[in-house]
Parts: structure tokens; sequence; C-alpha cells
């Protein structure tokens, strides 16, 4: 049996708790026997994105230290997340201390999804939404080929689709009408394709975009692949 | 201009994939060559000047932008008197040290012929692009400017509106005592002075007057001409998704005695202005940049902005680090900001400059943030070295919105606040074991 | 020190390294003429033969010494026009190239650069076997002196992105293929 640590991100603490029990839920029924460090808070990349990277080591020498105590590879649910712990932390000279991997990219590469015999259906036109940070771990279509595989599931396309949903973190706020403008347009060619969900798979998109379909009362929902999985492997 | 950015995208990638088996390969191999080029500049530098001078090509070197300016008018000068006509192409080492402004002053008549640059001349405007100057502008805009400089009767037609473009300029190349341009590749082991584009302005530039003027940045020295069919294709297929641009002229001497054309005396300025700075400093990979606008045109922010935002000739991603590299983080640090650092940018460059990357050491290089921002870093890193602090923060987050920061300010005017959908991770967890 | 000796002092000199591997490109299939013709075509450029070149002489056409030689219905025409006014331009070229459509001139030897530039209609003439399938071949070929490659008609999308052909060069290229396949 495989055995991962959960790094559960900011996010999910904080406001998307059924992503991260979703995502133990897909590892479990995949094999996996799931490893949470209680004391893990965050990896450091809100402050490191914005600069300020002493503040962000602060909370990345924690993260390590919380993550280095049992000696397993890490799965968090978050391309952004993976990135920081693989690519940020060699920027600001702290190497590469963890093994990490995004959840589609650990299914991928390291589970046997044949294993699971039975998948339920799951009819809904579904919008996927690529997050730009898999970019920088070299995530290509793993997402997509996981949701491919859901029975009856319904994946439009839309236009534009590549474009980034304009989150950038403190961007949203710091340059809060650009990021809004671009954030509407992402949803307005999501809503032209006849989508009714958004499927992600990094939830900093997923507050940007849920904050402006609350105030713009549109009805979409956003969900994280890990949901869909965990709802449709038997 | 959305949507013209939109399919540009399309056109870049179809042009790649009909040149290149594999076009992240010639990505690859440019951006290796560009990097041996930056590793070996004076060796190259040395050579390029050695070829121009023996093919009879005067070179100039300049520090900066004002050194460049007193050069190219001090040349200007020689051959022409005030009153006279300078045609100029499209550059943007010229825009990079307003050049015009400085031939205006010492009386010249300076025209800029492409289409573009010549809307946005007679409507005293910048660029707002660095391939298509004038991507911010309608057909109507255009016309009325046309028609306020008597260029011909009134339309809107595009046609015709680019015809008398070429009327009002074919007389001023006629005309023109000098001629100035960029250059896009200088080949060191043959001193060519290698110029692309489409209108055929640069062209006339280049043919026309009696002296040729072209400035250079020390980076854009090539090794040979091997490497040009590389390169060539990639600069069409990224910029505009063409396979080749119209013109490629390979300017090799001035006019030989078998020539009945041409200039008779060329001189090319290799301008400074704080290339050999950021060479030794952390952006140096920003140099590499052969001025596509590849990054632009995939760009979510600059879709959004548009050119004029950023405030500085290089705009969107390519601006966001080269206008810091040059001129100092202090000052155009913030441009780094304006990023949501989703990596378009450097998946299309051509010479795949890690945009990204070299976007958040600006920012922090440049880490001044305000008070509250500061404060909030600080705190953020406390509460989250010590997990008990954090997880009673997390209880306490339904009660934000009390805290008035900036930050939570600018969310909410655009944004409803994200509550808690279903059941707590931890408590969940906790339940479990 | 002067500005020369600044800007190269603060260059490094660089130690010799690997080289680097060629682009490998897509050759266009078939024969280089017929792809070459492909390209012309998709660029809105077109091939003509000696007859139809002949109609396009007349007062205002401009023929360069060079293009003389090389075509007999072109054989003895004085220009009889300023190169400025000129409403047909025909030259003769040193290479083209099958993959981009393209035909490379060279200046100087009874070839101007205006001839090519000024005229709105342009026409060159292409020997079958100066065809080359990349640029790669091109580079290797390329000629001394002061060169041009040229692709298609002169052309703008300033406007509104609209296409334009004839900006400042020819609204029209055409080529005139003449001699033998190797
Ligand atoms: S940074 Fe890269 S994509 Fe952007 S203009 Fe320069 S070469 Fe083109």
């Amino acid at each position: 049996m495989q055995e991962v640590q959960l790094m559960v991100t900011c996010l999910c603490d904080a406001i998307y708790g059924e992503v991260a029990i979703s995502t133990v839920q897909v590892l479990e029924k995949l094999g996996c026997k799931v490893h949470f460090p209680k004391n893990q808070t965050c990896c450091g990349q809100p402050p490191f994105n914005s600069g300020d990277w002493e503040n962000s080591k602060l909370a990345a020498n924690h993260c390590i230290s919380e993550f280095q105590k049992q000696d397993l590879p890490v799965v968090v649910p978050s391309a952004s997340c993976a990135a920081m712990v693989r690519e940020g932390y060699k920027m600001m000279g702290l190497g590469s201390p963890l093994v990490i991997y995004e959840l589609s990219e650990f299914i991928a590469d390291k589970c046997q999804l044949d294993s699971v015999k039975t998948w339920k259906s799951y009819p809904h036109k579904v919008a996927f939404h690529q997050a730009c940070h898999g970019r920088s771990i070299g995530l290509k279509d793993q997402q997509e080929t996981l949701l491919r595989k859901v029975p009856n599931i319904q994946l439009v396309a839309f236009e534009q689709a590549e474009q980034c949903c304009g989150f950038g973190g403190a961007f949203c706020v710091t340059h809060g009408a650009l990021s809004e403008g671009i954030g509407l347009e992402k949803l307005k060619n999501i809503k032209e394709s006849g989508a009714n969900e958004i499927v992600t798979g990094d939830m900093g998109c997923a507050v940007h975009l849920e904050g402006l379909i609350k105030k713009h009362q549109m009805n979409l929902r956003i969900r994280h692949f890990s949901e869909i999985l965990a709802e449709v492997l038997i | 201009m959305r949507s013209a950015s939109a399919s540009k995208v399309t056109a870049r990638e179809r042009a790649l994939k009909t040149l290149f088996c594999e076009p992240p390969q010639a990505q690859d191999t440019a951006s290796a060559i560009k990097s041996y080029v930056l590793d070996h500049l004076r060796t190259l530098l040395i050579e390029l000047e050695a070829q121009c001078l023996s093919n009879g090509i005067q070179v100039h070197w300049a520090n900066n932008a004002e050194d460049a300016n007193q050069i190219i008018v001090d040349l200007c000068k020689e051959s022409a008197k005030p009153g006279d006509v300078i045609v100029k192409a499209k550059s943007m080492a010229t825009e990079e040290i307003h050049l015009n402004h400085h031939l205006d002053e010492a009386g010249f008549e300076t025209v800029e012929t492409d289409l573009g640059e010549f809307v946005v001349q007679i409507d005293h405007d910048t660029p707002s692009h660095i391939v298509t100057p004038i991507i911010h502008k309608t057909r109507k805009e255009i016309a009325a400017s046309f028609s306020r400089e008597e260029l011909g009767p009134y339309t809107e037609e595009p046609k015709e509106l680019t015809m008398q473009a070429r009327a009002h300029l074919r007389k001023k190349f006629r005309e023109a005592k000098i001629g100035i341009s960029g250059v896009n590749f200088a080949i060191a082991s043959t001193g060519h002075l290698v110029l692309v584009e489409n209108e055929g302005n640069n062209r006339f530039c280049t043919t026309a007057p009696d002296v040729h003027i072209a400035l250079m940045g020390i980076e854009k020295v090539l090794p040979t001409p091997a490497e040009l069919p590389l390169f060539l294709p990639l600069l069409a297929a990224s910029a505009t998704g063409q396979l080749l641009t119209t013109y490629v002229h390979f300017i090799k001497s001035p006019r030989q005695e078998r020539e009945t054309d041409g200039p008779k005396a060329i001189h090319l300025v290799i301008l400074d202005n704080g290339r050999t700075n950021v060479l030794q400093g952390p952006f140096r990979e920003i140099l590499k940049c052969i001025r596509c606008g590849a990054c632009l045109n995939v760009c979510p922010i600059y879709r959004q902005a548009s050119g004029h935002a950023y405030g500085h000739v290089y705009s969107g991603p390519l601006g966001e680090v080269l206008a810091p590299a040059l001129e100092g983080v202090e000052s155009f640090g913030d441009l780094a900001k304006a990023s949501t650092l989703c990596g378009a940018c450097q998946e299309v460059c051509p010479v795949k400059i890690p945009i990204p990357e070299l976007l958040l050491e600006i920012r922090h290089r440049a880490n001044s943030p305000s008070t509250s921002e500061k404060l909030a870093w600080t705190s953020f890193a406390q509460a989250s070295q010590h997990p008990l602090v954090w997880k009673f923060g997390l209880k306490l987050l339904p009660l934000a919105p009390m805290a008035r920061h900036p930050f939570l300010t600018s969310w909410l005017k655009r944004r409803t606040l994200p509550t808690r959908v279903g059941r707590d991770f931890r408590g969940w967890w906790n339940e479990r074991s | 020190m002067n500005a020369r000796e600044t800007i190269l002092n603060s260059c490094p000199l660089g130690e010799p390294t690997d080289p680097w591997p060629a682009p490998y490109f897509v050759l266009p299939p078939g024969s280089v003429v017929e792809a070459f013709k492909t390209s012309l075509n998709l660029l809105g450029a077109r091939t003509i033969d000696e007859n139809e070149l002949a109609g396009y002489i007349g007062p205002k056409t401009w023929v360069e010494p060079n293009a003389g030689l090389e075509v007999n219905a072109l054989n003895g025409f004085q220009n009889q026009v300023d190169l400025w006014d000129a409403e047909v331009g025909i030259a003769s070229t040193v290479l083209a190239i099958a993959q981009t459509g393209s035909v490379c001139v060279k200046s100087g030897q009874g070839n101007s650069r205006l001839a090519t530039l000024a005229p709105p209609i342009n026409i060159l003439i292409v020997h079958r076997n100066k065809i080359v399938p990349s640029l790669l071949e091109a580079l290797e070929l390329l000629p001394d002196g002061n060169v041009a490659f040229i692709t298609g008609a002169s052309r703008t999308a300033d406007i509104e992105g609209v296409l334009v052909p004839g900006i400042h060069g020819p609204k029209e290229v055409l080529v005139c293929l003449v001699g033998g396949e190797h």
C-alpha cells in the first residue's frame, strides 16, 4: 500500500473542506493510506508571490519541518501549492526538501485507476478550467483526462479556454478592476458554452470566480475535480 | 482588440506547426543560441564591429539614451539641414530613447513611415503594442485623423485610408535625406544588418535616402547567418502568424560601384542604455527577447488593459520585466505586480524567457509594500508558524469583514466573500480517527 | 574610457560551447517547383508564363537590365519612365524558397532595389533550377552584397486588423518561371 501525506492548502483548510475530504476519499479508493500532519499551516505562497520572501520563508520553513517528520511523498489538490514547493522554494534558496505531487499528477503517475472497476455516472454539462499554475510544474492534461473517464460527463468547449481566470493572488485585490474584467470574461465564455458547472483543479481560481458568480447572481457552480471523482468512484 | 489578440494566437500556432517538426524544440534551440550570444557578447560585438567597418559601415557606440540621441542628431546635421525630411522605420530602440523628440528639436521633419507609427505620430499618441502600434484605434478615429491632416477625402475604408497614407508617405521617401531604422539581427561573422518588415517602408527608408542610420541594442547580435533559418521564421510566426515577413533585408554595405540605388553611407549605432547592467544581474534572460509581441497577445492583463496602461514604451509581460530591469525596480517595479503569473507568456515566448519567474524576482527586489500589506504578511507568517494560532485564525474567518484591511475592501467591492460550504476538513478528520 | 570600451568591458567574452542542434524544418512534399507555386498561392501571389508577361510591357513599365537578358519578350526593351513613376517593375532574382514562397533579389549588376519596391505591380523572374526547399539552403547560398527576401506583396493590417496589400511597396507580386528544373 502506498502511503502519502496530505497537504490540505489554506483555502481548503479555511473554506473548501469538502475538497480536502474528497481528496482523501479518492486517494483511499485508489488504495493509498493517507496521513495528515495536523500542525501544517501554509506553504508560504501568498507572501512569496507578493515579493515578501522574508515572511514567506518563515511559513515555508515551518511547512518543510512538519512534512519532513515522515519520509513520505506529499500530495496536494492544487497545482499552485505544488509549484510553490517545487519551484518557489528553489528560488528562495531553500532547495528541494520535499517530494510533492499535485493530485492528478499523482493519480496519473502512481495509481492504478483500473483497480476501480465501477464508476458511477455523472450526467452533467461541465466546463473544465485548467488552472494556470500547472504550467510551472509541467502539468499537461492529466486533470482533463481523469474527467473524461467519468461516465456520461459532458465536457463542453468554450472560447479562450486556456486563458487565466484573473485571480493571481494579491493581484485580484491590488488590480481589482482588471482581475474582475478577466474573470467576468471567463464566466461569460463559460455561460455561452451552455455549461452549468465549472470544474477546476485549483481553489484559488474557485474562490475568485465564485465571488464573482455570487455577486452577479449567475447560475453556475464550481467544483474541484476531486469532488467529482469522490462521487463516481465506487 | 481582444479578439484580434486571440486570432493572432491561433495563427501563431498554425505557422509554427507548418514550419517546424517540433516547435518546442525550435524554441529551446533559439533560447540556447540567445544564451550563447549573451555569454559571448564581447567577442561577438567586436567581430560585428570589425566586419561592419570592413564592409564600409561606420560604427558608433552609445552608453545611454542621451549619447545615442546626440550621436544620431550630429550625424543628421552632417547630411541634412533643418526642415529636411528624415524618414523613420519602426524601431523599438528609437522609441526607447525618444529619438523623435530630439530630431524635432534639431529642426528636422521626422516622419514615421510604418502605417501604425505614422498614425501615432500625427495623433501625438504613443504606440500601445510593440508590433501593432495602433491596435487601440478604430477606423473611425483613424479616418478623422487623416481628414484633419488633409491626406484625402474622408473615408473609413481601411483600403482607401491605406492608399492615402501610401501617397503621402511616398512623397516623403522621395524627399528624404536620411533614413533611420532599427535592427532585428546583426550578424557578427559577416556584418549583415538584418531587418524584417511587412509594409516595405523599412526598405524605402534604407534604400531611397543617401544616408541610413541604424540603431541597435547590444543584444541584437547573432553569431552567423546559419542562425537565421531558425530566427527569421520563429519571429514571423510568433509576431503575426506568418511563415516569413514580406521583406527580409540583408544590408551589407553602402552603395557599391555596380549599384544604382541604396544609401551612400550607413551608420550603425550600438546602444547600451542599461543593458550591460541587466546582463550582470538577475533579469539577464529578458535580453534574449526578439520583440515579437507574442507574450502581449496571450496575456490576459494586456488584453484587458491595453498597452498604454503600462506607462512605458515596452508594455505587456515583456515590459513588466524589461522596464524595471532597464530603469530600476524602484521606478518600475510596481509593473511586475500587474500579473497573475499565469505563465501563458513563457509558453509562447519563442526564446523561452521565464517571465513569471523574473516577475517574482522583481517583486522580491522591489518589495516595498504598503504598511497594511506588510502587516498582513507579517501576521500571516506569524500565524503560519504557530499551528494553534493558525487553527484559531481559521475559526475567526467568518469575522473577517470586521478587519477593514484594504485588501478586503477591494475584494468586497467586486465579489462576495466566500463562505464555507459543507464540512470542515479538520473536524471531519478528527471524527474519523 | 570611451563608450565602446565601457560597453565591451561589461560584456562577457565567453567560453567556446557545443554547437546547438539544427532546427528541424517541415519540408514541402513533392517537387520544389510545385511547392513554391503552392506557397505563392497561399500568399496571394501567382505565377505567369512568358506570354502573359509580354502583356505587361508598356510605356510605364520598368525593366531591369538583367531581366531584359533573361526573357526573350523583354529583349531590347528601353525604359521610358522614371522608376519612381513606373506602374510595373520587372526584375530578375537569384534564388527562390519553396517552403515560404519567397524570392531573393540582389542589388547591383543590373538590378536596383527600387524596381522591386516602387511600382505597384512587381514581376519577378525566377529560374526553376534556382528554387531551394527551405530557408536552410537559402541562407547557405546567400549571395554576397545587399540582398532582400521578398515574400508576397507589401502589406499592413494596422487598421483594425484588416489586411491591405500595397501600403508602400507592390500591391501585386507576380512570378514568371523560366528555364527547366534540374
Ligand atoms: S519576451 Fe518573448 S514573447 Fe515577449 S516579445 Fe520578447 S521574445 Fe516575444
